[in-house]
């Protein structure tokens, strides 16, 4: 399958590289030190039973019991933590860069909120899956290793009962952790749901309290939340079993293993502190089984956010459909030949939405092309399809684009706004000194942006959106009804200028006037589900 | 009057009781197989266990542990858990409910990543707080007693031995959590700005990709993501110390418990027994001790999450503005809205 097979490249989440081994290697050398505190003491309560001087015995003991507790807060906790939130923070840049590379036709598969969980949420657990694997993971098995053979140094039965119980131990925990993992494939959807409707009554706050609709989305937010809350209990209560079993089951080798050295005591062939270190060792071992279970079972059980973040990364490979189209014709002269029925979404029938059909409409480079009709029409649906911002298969026909059309400077909506002054709302481009004089954009100058209707008007946003756009340098010029919210100054302005570009750039303008009609090479109507020629 | 807010960071519910005592009962029951442990191995140690007798010993002891670890998962594990994720969601939703009523002049303060911050983070942070002080921190005091009882029963010095390691802790805890509150309170705004540049990226996708401004978004994107790293890396350190000193310092103490003990087995004071007991009763003392003292560390981290949800409940409170110029009664002849004078941004 191919997001499978890019998952694992684009988002490894086995990565055996030797930053992880050392990082795993600390985190046992934290269980061993902790182990080595319990020796010395288990050899200190036998100077005890023996009435030695244990003065240098427990100078040691509290000497590795200090270098244990350092051990397991730096490199038992601190190194997997950080490690995890490190590769969490490079899987969000790289996700970031993936999500503007994917073709509109992949990112049209979910909505908004799917990516903003994949950006955010399925990014931080990709990151705890890496660490948990690489560092939790593979130190804990390090770890379980070493006191296997701590507990063979005291006695060879201690050793082989702790060889007998993790795989008793892993069988028992196999229940709990596959309902986890399936649970949280479940579960993703009503996260989901829920994260989405808090983020629509955000952004949709004005136009929920001018529809009165509060008490509606109040009542929807509560029943997303008891969907939410429904799987994150079940969730919680298996991964709480699965945390809390190796305890469960540790009393039962505690005893065992202590019976051992009970009867090895009672036969002389060892001292009260060895039933001790036995008793510890039982218990030191939980700790690295646990987490070498639980962190497995977590990272089975989140694979699906990795597997999310393949997808994104597949999609950000494939291709967008429309290089087929964008192929030189057979006449130099035209940039865009559309011929077939045009469809709003790629699907057909019932569940599809004819918007409408043309013949041989034909755009001739340097043409200023005006483009009319009533709203919902089809008109927007064009210019995204010129620009190759939608899917191919929407259309029923053929179609003929030139390439520089995939690179054309495109007015569309919303026109977006970052906190911060002209040059930075450029979004990286530079102000063409006649756009600025025809638009009049000198109120900018001083000015500092937050996007906010208060700070800028609708008409003010409309100049930066045309700013932008008419700046950049491409032969081709899309815009979406350029002279929405100017003023009547400026419409002129902007008309003047944009029949100034004919012969020099091709435009094609979505229009609900007729200032450009004068000036047009070609005007296009969409009326009664047909696009025609209608000058 | 003083107004009572939704937000209270402790909640005296008959509920949240019973699991704080159901906690504490779980914590008496490990203590039991703790000392029950360390009379084993005294008894060892005198010769008094032979290996016919050893069997119903380890039997009984082995029952008494399962049972212990049986309530530890559920009285002090999973129901205190259970009440925090209910608790959660219901902050989130009273949160959400203020942010659709709040008048729209206090809405517009801030940005959205702002408010979708206190609708699933700082909602989650508050429900933590209220449940870590109504059940965490009274069920950990009653486990904490309980165990210096049992200690007292065993022998009194070994009480106080336990009372002084239990001391221990406090300083252990509190000094990171100070570091990682001022840090994270500082992290905040970065992490806001991350997450609205992921909204930001995620809604404007399609301008930035029509205006060719994909590696303006990007860069912007990146920028934010190695700022918001840079602050985590602090926090997650001081944070980490915070949450995890006092849980593995529990064999220092415990050998600190036991240097104690032997000095007293070696005055002839008391037997080798005390010494396992000691080490067994020490070890528990991570837990209740851990949780009083990452209570600290988690009211202190999250406070700024509970001072964010008041805020909103004050902006929500507000009023309009528009009040005083909606009357109460008009005559038919006036149209519904009239407007006279300058309007301003």
């Amino acid at each position: 399958m191919r997001s499978a097979s890019l998952t694992s490249r684009a988002y490894p989440v086995f990565d055996p590289r030797p930053a992880n081994l050392a990082r795993a290697v600390g985190l046992a050398a934290a269980t061993v030190a902790c182990a080595c505190a319990s020796l010395a003491v288990g050899d200190a309560i036998d100077a005890l039973t023996a009435g030695e001087d244990v003065g240098a015995r427990l100078v040691a003991a509290l000497a590795l019991a200090a270098l244990a507790t350092a051990a397991a807060v730096l490199l038992g906790a601190w190194v997997p933590r950080w490690a995890g939130v490190s590769r969490a923070m490079d899987a969000a840049a790289s996700a970031a860069r993936q999500l503007l590379a994917a073709p509109s036709r992949a990112f049209a598969r979910h909505d908004k909120g799917y990516y903003v969980n994949v950006l955010t949420g399925s990014t931080e657990v990709y990151g705890t899956m890496c660490a948990d694997l690489n560092v939790s993971v593979l130190g804990s098995g390090l770890a379980l290793a070493a006191l296997v053979a701590i507990a063979a140094a005291q006695d060879v039965l201690l050793a082989a009962m702790l060889l007998a119980y993790v795989p008793a131990f892993a069988l028992a925990l196999r229940l709990p952790a596959r309902r986890l993992a399936r649970l949280q494939g479940e579960g993703i959807p009503a996260q989901d749901a829920w994260l989405g409707e808090s983020k629509r009554i955000v952004e949709e706050k004005r136009s929920i309290n001018a529809a009165a609709a509060d008490a509606f989305f109040s009542t929807r937010y509560r029943e997303r939340s008891a969907g939410y809350l429904d799987f994150v209990t079940r969730y919680r209560f298996n991964e709480a079993l699965i945390d809390e079993l190796p305890s469960i089951l540790s009393c039962v080798l505690a005893a065992a293993m202590m019976a051992a050295e009970v009867w090895r005591c009672a036969t002389g062939a060892a001292g009260a502190g060895q039933v001790f270190v036995a008793y510890q060792i039982a218990q030191l071992a939980q700790a690295p089984l646990s987490t070498l279970l639980s962190k497995l079972a977590n990272v089975r059980g989140n694979r699906v956010h990795a597997e999310r973040l393949g997808e994104l990364a597949a999609a950000a490979e494939e291709p967008s459909g429309f290089e087929a189209l964008r192929r030189a014709g057979d006449d130099d002269d035209v940039i865009a030949r559309v011929d077939g029925t045009l469809w709003a979404t790629p699907e057909r029938g019932g569940e599809g939405r004819r918007l409408w059909e043309t013949h041989d409409l034909t755009i001739r480079r340097g043409e200023l092309v005006v483009l009319r009709g009533a709203n919902g029409s089809g008109k927007s649906m064009l210019l995204d399809f010129l620009r190759g911002l939608s899917d191919p298969d929407d259309l029923d026909g053929t179609a003929e684009l030139a390439p520089e059309l995939a690179r054309a400077a495109y007015l569309t909506y919303p026109v977006p706004v970052v906190t911060g002054d002209l040059e930075c709302n450029l979004l990286g481009g530079t102000a063409d000194p006649e756009v600025a004089r025809v638009l009049d954009v000198s109120g900018f100058a001083e000015k500092e942006i937050d996007g906010s209707t208060i700070n800028l008007s609708l008409g003010e946003r409309q100049k930066l959106g045309l700013l932008r756009a008419l700046s950049r340098p491409e032969p081709v010029v899309l815009l979406d009804e350029p002279l929405t919210n100017l003023d009547a100054a400026t419409c002129a302005r902007l008309c003047d200028y944009l029949a100034g570009l004919r012969g020099r750039r091709t435009v094609v303008a979505i229009m609900h006037s007729d200032d450009l009609d004068a000036a047009a090479d070609q005007v296009l109507r969409i009326e009664g589900g047909r696009l025609e020629r209608v000058r | 009057m003083r107004h009572r807010t939704q937000f209270p960071i402790f909640e005296l519910r008959p509920s949240y009781a019973l699991i704080a005592l159901g906690s504490a009962l779980g914590t008496v029951l490990a203590a039991t197989a703790a000392l029950v442990a360390g009379s084993l191995v005294s008894d060892v140690a005198a010769g008094a266990l032979g290996t016919t007798t050893a069997a119903p010993a380890l039997l009984g002891y082995l029952a008494l542990s399962l049972a212990a670890q049986l309530a530890t998962f559920g009285l002090t594990g999973w129901l205190p858990q259970r009440a925090n994720l209910r608790r959660e969601v219901d902050s989130s939703e009273r949160a959400i409910d203020l942010v659709l009523h709040m008048p729209q002049r206090a809405f517009v303060r801030h940005e959205a990543g702002h408010y979708l911050n206190l609708v699933n983070m700082a909602s989650f942070a508050h429900g933590c707080i209220v449940v870590a002080t109504s059940t965490y921190v009274p069920g950990a005091m009653l486990s904490l007693a309980a165990q210096l009882v049992f200690a007292a029963l065993v022998d009194p010095t070994l009480a106080g031995v336990l009372a002084l390691c239990a001391l221990v802790y406090v300083p252990l805890s509190l000094l990171p959590s100070r570091a990682a509150n001022r840090l994270q309170t500082r992290m905040m705004p970065m992490r806001e700005a991350w997450l609205d540049e992921a909204r930001r990226l995620v809604e404007e996708r399609r301008a930035a990709v029509a205006a060719g401004a994909e590696g303006f978004y990007g860069r912007r994107y990146r920028e934010r993501t190695e700022s918001y790293r840079r602050w985590r890396r602090g926090y997650l350190l001081a944070d980490t110390l915070s949450t995890s000193l006092p849980t593995s310092s529990g064999t220092l103490v415990q050998v600190i418990a036991v240097v104690a003990c032997a000095l007293l087995v070696a005055t002839g004071r008391t037997g080798v027994g005390t010494v396992i007991a000691a080490w067994q009763l020490a070890g528990l003392l991570g837990q209740p001790m851990s949780f009083l003292c990452e209570m600290a560390s988690v009211f202190a981290a999250n406070r700024v999450n509970v001072g964010l949800l008041r805020e909103l409940e004050r902006e929500a409170a507000e009023p309009s503005g528009f009040e005083r110029l909606r009357r109460t009664s008009r005559p038919c002849a006036v149209p519904s809205a009239s407007t006279e004078g300058a309007i301003h941004a």
